[in-house]
């Protein structure tokens, strides 16, 4: 056999002979942490032998902050080997529980220590995540040889997580922290308390595989209440903007806000702005500490909030605007107050704007009207013939009983345009209450509005939509959900979304896509996790219950995380491939912290993120819709920015303005603000829009401004 | 990496300084083995012949093993049972054993020759975590037991390679040629007993070894740690203050009658009265005080279990150390060495110290085929 061990002295130090150590060598130095130095030893044994994923290390006695979830490096002959630390386990040479029992009774009390303690010898399994040959064209598999492990600097993180080899943008995800401590010239870097500050690395994701063409979405699972889910999906949404401007590409997000204000607020900052200090320290929401700012710095984002933020919202049940004649006419709607959402305070509406769908709208979404029982041939029938007499609104339908009822009245006969009046009957019946099933939703008329937009309208960059259903009922929430993903999904799938990425998210994915259930968004979203990738949407699910999530969107998820997870949920096999030392850390995963896979990563990784960059929902309503915050925005000087928009250099100045609206409730200042942004953006007034605001302040001053 | 200390300490024969190119045994023996090679010498392997220390029959016929003796002084009148109080503050700081592996690798005719892989170290225990060998101490080497004198060409001519190569030689029939040449060659035709004398040199060799250590103990380590002490593993055969010889596998029976019963009845917990060997100023210039002491309970067990025997220069040997070295190698019970078989005598540290000093002539004697 040939002698194939040739060129060696690349490796050998110092070009001396004799066998070369690789952890001695040049090439590896980067990867390695060498003022740290050794922190244990690689062991294989027969029982445990080193493999191409996994080896085994015993740990140095003063390594006291190597832990789990770090990552370390190891060698084999010609290669370093980058693995994460997994299971730990504690041997000594004790043979039974028994023998430290015996030794208690006969020699030592409990609490005495004995003339030698046993040594112990703490072993941890690592499994390996690349392996860097010290030549670039060989893929190395080779298992470790006995030898040091040091910890793993950023370089060998980096070069683990195959950031050499992702063909998009590196979109920073999570900070991962290592068991090392951080050094710069000075030496160790303190934290904001003067404790030694351990390595931080960012984990990046591949914007190719997190948001396509070649893989794409992400899932959260995890339980509720955290703060962790949507706080991460909203710091990589806002990674990904950031990311994705950097690189002259458009992006957008679509949110579904399900919970109080929790994402009615993700234009605020949550940092604050000088003026606004004292309101966020009077609610307890000081903004980020310094090493959330140091996180942003490393990981290379700012802290701002999303600038370019809208918000739709349904009516409060009863509320909806009344018709005129057979339509209602939404470009006159300026009550916010009449709006189904925590943000309609005055001077903080500005981008809220209402839903409201005429019958045609929800005739397309029958299963979701009624109730399945219902919906037999006979009614769904009937639904058709609806639909194709373009029957479109309440008031057209009433017009259609009418003639109905005079034609059963006049004819005598059971049938009417092939439907039986007992179906009739039954319909009539099940729409009578339909205004009310779908609390705030639905008009009378047929709505119509030149102005104001619609949730399923295409997307400008830097958008983030968020579609406010917290407070309406199920049932609406579920229409708009449904509703707004198949529209947007349709634009997709005709190129018109406006953005050359949408970022869809959807909380709560185990209602809409439940494993082994069906139904109309249930496909969507699966076309979606199938598709998506292809045409540019991406969906973001997040959900409790991982196991109960369709098992097709799931696997079409190029990057998972998960937070803490309930004892009940990880025996389920949607965790098998995670390790048991990786679930048993899950079960009590601190706030702020996941576990994060991805299609580069062979192994998953616990990671950190910082407080998201916008203030939290709760504080924000707090902050900007309290009564007496003095950060809630100003009417007048908002409708001073208006009119400088609308006039230029011939608008009035804000104390002319302050002027004219001095006396006026906030609320009619706001009304009138949105009644001048609707008339001219809409084009129905050309003329000078700082008398027309005057008109409207006069008139509301002595109750005649018609809101 | 591995390192091989060859003769590189003083014995009293003198000083033999020196070093060899391979580091394990099977390198060695390839070595010689290539050397030979172009000759026409016959060497019967018996590499897989498996470690003398196996042999039952070899074990049981070790002259070095302790005969009964049939005087004795006592020190502390009848040799009696005693409980024995507990004291608190063990100076005992150090422990010293040895380990060895005796692998038969040729035979030439009738004669073995047989390689003696040995090691042995002092151990440091400043407090009950704070356990490692004692700097330099660490001692391991390999000597190769053969009969030097002979008229075999092949043996003579294998002698002569391992003696170019450095290699440390043992005649295990030294003596014999010495003092009675004319059957040395008869000996050397007796295999059997030739092996015996081998493995006897072997262990001899070894003992010498920790006899060095003890003396190094004294002259180095001792100055610096006046009131610590050393438990030597096995008897105590050099008068060093502050040492104890610890002899675990009690195989001699020092007192008869009355006194033996007591001595096979002693409970746990409970030392005999000391005494002295009579005749013991006859072959040596210094006095051992010894006592029996029963570590654990022997109930339902052979009289011998937990059975050790303690020996201190008669210098140290004031009645009341006597107790205090009781007290404390009992404290040393805790914790127990229950991997191994002899746990019931064997101290902890000592068997932590063996387990080094196994894993050590492990690395010696990797690859070799038994």
């Amino acid at each position: 056999m040939h002698d194939l061990t040739v060129d060696t002295t690349a490796i050998s130090q110092n070009g001396s002979s004799g066998p070369a150590l690789p952890w001695r060598s040049e090439l590896f130095a980067p990867l390695v942490d060498a003022t740290t130095g050794e922190i244990g030893r690689v062991v294989s044994s027969e029982r445990e032998p080193s493999g191409a994923h996994v080896f085994y290390f015993w740990a140095d006695d003063r390594a006291l902050t190597l832990d789990v979830g770090h990552i370390v490096v190891g060698f084999s002959e010609e290669a370093a080997v980058i693995a994460v630390v997994d299971q730990p386990r504690r041997y000594s040479d004790m043979q039974s529980f028994l023998d430290d029992y015996f030794d208690r009774h006969v020699e030592l009390g409990i609490a005495d220590e004995a003339a030698t303690k046993r040594p112990e010898i703490l072993v941890f399994e690592a499994k390996v995540l690349a392996t860097k040959h010290r030549r670039e064209d060989v893929v190395s598999k080779r298992p470790v040889v006995n030898g040091p492990v040091y910890f793993a600097t950023q370089d060998a993180i980096e070069y683990a997580l195959g950031v050499q080899n992702y063909s998009g943008f590196r979109i920073p995800a999570l900070m991962h922290t290592n068991g090392n401590y951080d050094r710069n010239a000075d030496g160790i870097v303190q934290d904001e308390w003067g404790r030694p500050r351990f390595q931080r690395t960012p984990i990046y994701l591949d914007a190719d595989y997190l948001l396509g063409p070649e893989a794409g979405h992400a899932n959260w699972t995890g339980q509720s209440g955290l703060a962790t889910k949507t706080s991460h999906a909203l710091f990589l949404i806002s990674s990904a903007f950031q990311t994705l401007k950097r690189e002259g590409e458009t992006v957008a997000a679509l949110m579904f806000n399900v919970k109080g204000p929790d994402l009615l607020w993700l234009d605020k900052p949550a940092q604050p702005i000088d003026a606004h200090a004292d309101a966020y320290r009077a609610v307890n929401s000081p903004g980020l500490g310094k090493d959330d700012l140091d996180a942003y710095a490393s990981l290379g984002l700012e802290p701002t909030a999303f600038e370019n933020m809208r918000i739709f919202a349904p009516f409060k049940p009863g509320a909806e605007p009344d018709s005129r004649g057979d339509y209602v006419d939404l470009d006159t709607f300026s009550d916010y107050s009449c709006l189904n959402t925590d943000r309609h305070a005055p001077g903080e509406t500005e981008n809220v704007y209402p839903i409201l769908w005429s019958l045609d709208t929800a005739l397309y979404y029958p299963h979701k009207v009624f109730s399945f029982s219902d919906l037999d041939d006979k009614l769904m029938g009937f639904i058709y013939e609806l639909r194709e007499r373009d029957i479109d609104s309440i008031a057209e339908l009433d017009k259609l009983w009418k003639k109905i009822d005079d034609f059963f009245d006049e004819s005598g006969e059971d049938y009417w345009e092939g439907h039986h009046k007992a179906t009739i009957r039954k319909a009539r019946n099940r729409f009578k209450g339909m205004q009310d099933k779908l609390g705030g939703l639905l008009a009378r008329g047929k709505v119509r509005s030149k102005t104001i937009p619609t949730p399923d309208s295409p997307f400008v960059d830097q958008e983030l939509r968020v579609i406010d259903i917290s407070q309406a009922n199920s049932t609406a929430g579920e229409l708009l959900v449904t509703s707004i993903i198949n529209a947007v999904w349709k634009m997709a799938e005709k190129s018109s979304l406006g953005v050359t990425k949408l970022i869809v998210f959807v909380d709560e994915l185990n209602k809409y896509a439940p494993a082994g259930g069906d139904g109309g968004l249930r496909d969507t979203l699966v076309d979606i996790a199938a598709r998506g990738r292809h045409l540019n949407v991406v969906l973001f699910g997040a959900q409790q219950f991982r196991s109960r999530v369709d098992g097709e969107i799931l696997g079409n998820c190029g990057t998972s995380l998960y937070g803490r997870i309930g004892d009940e949920e990880i025996i389920n096999a949607a965790y098998r491939s995670i390790s048991e030392t990786s679930k048993s850390e899950l079960l009590g995963l601190p706030k702020g912290r996941l576990l994060i896979r991805h299609a580069h990563f062979r192994e998953p990784l616990f990671g950190t993120f910082p407080m998201p960059p916008t203030i939290r929902g709760i504080d924000g309503q707090r902050v900007f819709a309290g009564e007496e915050s003095g950060a809630r925005g100003d009417p007048a000087q908002l409708l001073h920015a208006l009119l400088q928009s609308l006039m230029g250099d011939f608008s009035p100045s804000q104390a002319e303005v302050r002027t004219h609206c001095d006396g006026l409730a906030d609320e009619t200042i706001d009304a009138v603000l949105m009644r001048i942004r609707r008339e001219y953006s809409g084009g129905t007034h050309r003329g000078n829009a700082w008398k027309q605001a005057v008109k409207h302040l006069n008139s509301a001053r002595y109750g005649a401004f018609d809101r | 990496m591995v390192h091989l200390f060859y003769w590189n300490f003083h014995l009293e024969a003198g000083v033999q300084t020196t070093a060899t190119q391979s580091t394990t045994l099977l390198g060695i023996v390839r070595q010689i083995a290539e050397q030979l090679s172009g000759e026409d010498l016959h060497l019967a392997d018996m590499s897989r012949a498996g470690s003398l220390e196996l042999d039952r029959s070899l074990q049981a016929a070790a002259t070095g093993s302790e005969a009964d003796h049939g005087e004795i002084r006592r020190l502390e009148g009848a040799i009696e049972a005693r409980v024995v109080e507990r004291h608190e503050g063990s100076p005992i700081r150090y422990f010293l054993d040895g380990s060895q592996m005796t692998l038969p690798v040729w035979r030439v005719g009738t004669v073995p020759v047989i390689a003696a892989v040995s090691a042995a170290a002092i151990l440091y225990r400043h407090s009950p975590d704070d356990v490692g060998i004692v700097p330099g101490t660490l001692m391991s080497q390999v000597a190769w037991i053969t009969p030097r004198y002979t008229t075999h060409p092949a043996l003579n001519r294998l002698v002569a390679e391992l003696e170019m190569l450095g290699e440390r030689i043992i005649d295990p029939l030294e003596s014999v040629h010495r003092n009675d040449p004319g059957s040395y060659n008869d000996q050397i035709g007796l295999y059997t007993h030739t092996l015996e004398r081998s493995y006897d040199a072997a262990k001899t060799h070894r003992e010498a070894i920790e006899a060095y250590l003890l003396g190094m103990w004294q002259r180095d380590v001792r100055p610096t740690d006046p009131t610590g002490w050393i438990v030597a593993d096995g008897r105590l055969r050099s008068e060093t203050r502050n040492a104890i010889g610890l002899v675990k596998d009690v195989q001699a029976q020092h007192v008869f009658g009355d006194e033996a019963v007591a001595l096979y009845d002693l409970p746990a917990g409970h030392r005999t009265t000391a005494y002295t060997l009579v005749d013991e100023g006859t072959r040596q210039d210094w006095d051992r005080a010894m006592w029996y002491l029963r570590m654990q309970n022997a109930t339902g067990m052979d009289a011998r279990h937990g059975l050790i025997r303690l020996e201190t220069p008669m210098t140290d040997a004031d009645l009341d150390l006597i107790e205090h070295i009781s007290s404390w190698i009992l404290a040393e019970r805790a914790p127990r060495a229950s991997s191994d078989a002899r746990w019931a005598t064997l101290l902890y540290p000592i068997h932590l110290l063996e387990r080094m000093l196994k894993r050590r002539i492990q690395t010696i004697t990797a690859g070799w085929p038994a």
